[in-house]
């Protein structure tokens, strides 16, 4: 039975050691066949030894691990750390990079709710009062009045804004900022332009910048290991060479073409970044490019220098210091090869990072252009250098747009276009481009992993989008024909492929994921294989009905 | 001069000062990180919510004009339509798309009180007879907007007050002092109603005092209920710049400035010349990784060393 009662902001500083809510599988938002039998549990319990070890009174999960402070004095201690935080992020010396959109969002919240509908975590939930986008938003606004706008103790409870600062408060509130996404839908249905995604990313900060706190996913093993190591998985550039001989070898296997990939050439026109989990997960998409800027003659290389190798940024979704840090590297590999422009590859989050969050903190020199590697694609499948044969992506295929390149960057129509051309069977989801719904692994769910936060991301946050693939599959749900969905993002694909184990969609209704670059090159007329997965995608046949019914070259919208 | 006219001069005084105030603390922070939401109302060619980024080697071509026309046409529907509210929270835009056409019609009915007060200073009549077709007209649409706002926002007023008490998730949102503003609002759509029903009928003891504001001499009498509604809104004006309530000025930041910004960072541009004395400034963030740090720019100076404490 769901523990969900109702709950008020002022809740988030009572019985520190209860739950405000745990969410139950009776309590989620119902799926369509052939999901609709799945019993899943909600979110698992954690052991008794993370449980006394760890905060995780705000919903029974944990995403950050955050330790239980040992005595009074420690917990004290840590509330006066976050309020110092608290007044750093609101002034212009040490939060100057988001001041302004962060006080219009505090100061002019009429809470009508409007946003709750557009929350595919609040919605997937079943409704958990502590997942309205508007729940952490208003926690942080009355500890904003009381203690920056100054309000008196007595005019704070006069006014209703009594919450008690304490380290429950402090502890459900950090956890929280890890209960969004970041998708910023809310924001874009908010009729004043407040952007409780932005509240939440801000949150992150303070709990990153003054009190270290953090997922290790993120920081640890994360930006720390990618400025240290080189890749925050880990790779180092030894092994990131050692992977691109095998590329070459795959890609000769693959396609019969002996390429040789630019790693570290000077003067070259392009410096290609991809996300390191691509050569980790699939090594597939980083040939698939190489095939395609070879293939069109272009002047490209990689990189094998430390973070040059790693498109990644971690840092945009909790930490403006591990942003610049990063962006400054990339910026400074690609001057030194003397490279003319940045092209991100298949990933989301960096080409937000690199493209638009991280473009105020690149100056002078480091001022190199950069764009995304899908209008480039474009241009390249549309200049007809590529011979494409698009039977050769004769099944269902849709598109899933990650937030940071739709939504967030404009970037909407040019894989559109090319899936028209390749793909004969592409079908759009309702909602798509700038009004899509997240993967669920956004704002650095899907590389986390630790304790029970699976459960969460895929059981609730990942939830809405697999209702999303199920419904504009419904046509063909049956397992005989084989779907594809396609995600131009490396933390969507790993999201994506965790919520096809998790709700079981592959024996169910035998959907897959792929990039969008692996479909280009699977539609390659002068390729002996199929690219994609070649000893079953021969197999695949159109419904033709399926086809027919459908109206092509569709402009993007609701 | 009578204690009613020095109030309202002076909580028109605060009004002002409290608006522009904001206005130039807004204005004022720093230039942000980039934060876009798409669509842009202004993009011109792309209405699916497309960017310059859309564009291989944007940076070959001019920047991209946007349409003022199209940030206008948005922005018209938002005020005056309440486009967003329709189309996403219907139940609520009853309400409240009610309360703010009573309030634009306030706004209008003092702008001709305004301008019947001027027209009599010039000593032309302002009338429902033989005034001339401009005093009629100045007479009846006045007469018009103050009881179409005293009535509508009465009842709107009313209805948001109640929706907020009644519907459980905004009465768990709905903080004291929200409830109280509304509360004050009513009273001033209130006693404007009283005003009218009870004691100017035809707005004329309205148009006199504000033209005793003009004209700084003394005023006409005027009945107790209409100074209750004078002072109320004096007090609720010079109130309204320190609330939420004043999200209509909100809304020109956090479109024109934030989601709709799409400037990029070009070199020798505005962006780059503003930027620059932001890197100079103090870091004072303590965790261990910042350790070292003292202004943004020590940032990228740091590229080529590990964080020196983990």
């Amino acid at each position: 039975m769901s523990r969900t009662k109702a709950i008020r902001p002022s809740d988030i500083s009572k019985n520190p050691l209860d739950p405000l809510a745990i969410v139950t599988g009776q309590d989620l938002m119902p799926l369509p066949y052939p999901c609709d039998t799945l019993n899943h549990p909600g979110t698992g319990p954690l052991s008794d030894r993370q449980k006394e070890t760890y905060e995780c009174a705000l919903d029974g999960v944990v995403a950050v691990a955050i330790p239980k402070p040992r005595s009074p004095m420690e917990e004290e201690a840590l509330v006066q750390a976050f309020l110092r935080g608290l007044r750093k992020l609101f002034s212009k010396e040490d939060n100057w990079t988001f001041l302004q959109p962060l006080k219009l969002s505090m100061d002019y919240c009429v809470k009508c709710q409007t946003c709750s509908e557009a929350c595919p975590v609040f919605e997937a939930s079943g409704r958990q009062e502590i997942y309205r986008p508007t729940f952490r938003s208003e926690v942080f606004r009355r500890i904003y009045r009381r203690y920056i706008e100054g309000e008196s103790r007595l005019i704070s409870r006069l006014k209703g804004d009594g919450i008690d600062l304490n380290w429950a408060t402090i502890a459900r509130l950090c956890e929280s900022a890890y209960r969004c996404t970041l998708c910023r839908r809310c924001a874009q249905a908010c009729p004043l332009g407040i952007d409780n995604g932005l509240i939440a990313h801000e949150l992150r900060k303070l709990f990153s910048q003054e009190m270290g706190l953090a997922p290790k996913e993120l920081h640890t093993k994360g930006t720390v290991q990618q400025l240290t190591v080189g890749s925050s998985t880990g790779m180092k550039p030894k092994a990131f060479l050692n992977l691109i001989d095998f590329m070459e070898e795959d890609i000769a296997e693959k396609t019969g073409r002996k390429i040789k990939i630019p790693v570290d050439k000077k003067g070259a026109d392009i410096l290609l970044v991809h996300n390191a989990g691509e050569f980790v997960s699939w090594p597939e998409n980083p040939a698939a490019f190489a095939v395609i800027f070879e293939e069109a003659g272009l002047s490209w290389t990689l990189s094998s220098d430390l973070c040059g190798y790693d498109a990644v940024n971690y840092g945009v979704w909790y930490d403006d210091v591990q942003l610049a840090r990063i962006a400054y590297r990339h910026a400074k590999i690609a001057k030194e090869l003397g490279v003319r422009r940045i092209v991100v590859g298949e990933c989301g989050h960096a080409h937000k990072a690199l493209l638009v969050t991280a473009d105020r903190v690149l100056h002078g020199e480091l001022n190199i252009p950069r764009e995304s590697c899908l209008p480039l694609l474009e241009k390249i499948v549309s200049s007809g250098v590529l011979k494409l044969d698009p039977s050769r992506n004769a099944f269902p295929v849709t598109l899933h747009d990650p937030c940071n390149i739709v939504r967030l960057e404009g970037i909407v129509e040019p894989q559109r276009r090319i899936l028209r051309r390749i793909a004969p069977d592409f079908r759009e989801m309702n909602p798509h481009g700038v009004y899509n719904y997240c993967c669920g692994g956004g704002g650095g769910f899907a590389i986390m992993s630790g304790m029970n936060i699976s459960d969460w991301k895929l059981g609730i946050s990942g939830r809405m989008k697999v209702k999303q693939i199920l419904d504009t599959f419904k046509d063909c749900i049956g397992p005989q024909t084989r779907k594809y969905v396609c995600a131009p993002c490396s933390n969507c694909k790993g999201q994506l492929r965790d919520l096809i184990s998790y709700y079981e969609l592959e024996p169910r209704a035998n959907i897959h994921y792929t990039g969008l670059v692996d479909l280009i090159v699977n539609a390659m007329a002068d390729t002996p294989m199929r690219y994609l997965e070649p000893e079953e995608a021969v197999k695949d046949t159109v419904p033709e009905e399926a086809v027919a019914s459908r109206t092509k070259g569709q402009p993007t919208g609701l | 001069m009578e204690i009613v006219q020095i109030a309202t001069y002076i909580f028109g005084l605060v009004f002002a000062i409290g608006f522009m105030g904001k206005a130039i603390q807004y204005a004022r922070m720093p230039i942000h990180l980039r934060w876009e939401l798409y669509p842009l109302a202004g993009e011109r060619n792309r209405p699916w919510g497309g960017s310059y980024l859309e564009k291989a080697e944007w940076w070959t071509t001019p920047p991209e004009r946007k349409s003022l026309a199209g940030e206008l046409a948005f922005m018209g529907q938002e005020v005056f339509l309440f486009r967003e509210y329709f189309q996403r929270n219907r139940r609520l835009w009853t309400i409240v798309y009610p309360f703010h056409i009573a309030i634009f019609l306030f706004i209008l009915f003092f702008m001709l009180l305004i301008v019947g007060a001027l027209v009599l200073s010039a000593e032309i009549a302002v009338a429902g007879e033989g005034a001339g077709a401009g005093g009629e007209f100045l007479y009846y649409a006045t007469l018009v907007a103050g009881v179409g706002a005293f009535t509508l926002g009465t009842t709107a007023c009313t209805g948001l007050f109640l929706h907020k008490l009644t519907d459980p998730t905004m009465r768990t949102y709905a903080r004291r002092i929200e409830l109280f503003n509304i509360l004050l609002v009513l009273a001033i759509f209130l006693t404007g109603l009283c005003s009218w029903a009870l004691a100017d009928a035809t707005f004329t003891d309205a148009r006199e005092f504000v033209r005793s504001l003009f004209s700084y001499k003394e005023m006409a009498r005027i009945e107790a209920v209409s100074i209750a509604h004078i002072l109320l809104l004096g007090a609720f004006l010079a109130y309204l710049p320190f609330t939420n309530m004043m999200h209509f000025f909100a809304k020109f930041f956090t479109y024109h400035k934030v989601r709709w910004d799409d400037a990029p960072h070009l070199r020798g541009s505005y962006v780059e010349r503003r930027i620059e004395p932001l890197l100079e400034q103090t870091v004072t963030w303590s965790a261990p990784h910042i350790e070292g740090i003292k202004q943004w720019r020590d940032i990228a100076s740091q590229t080529n060393e590990p964080p020196r404490k983990e």
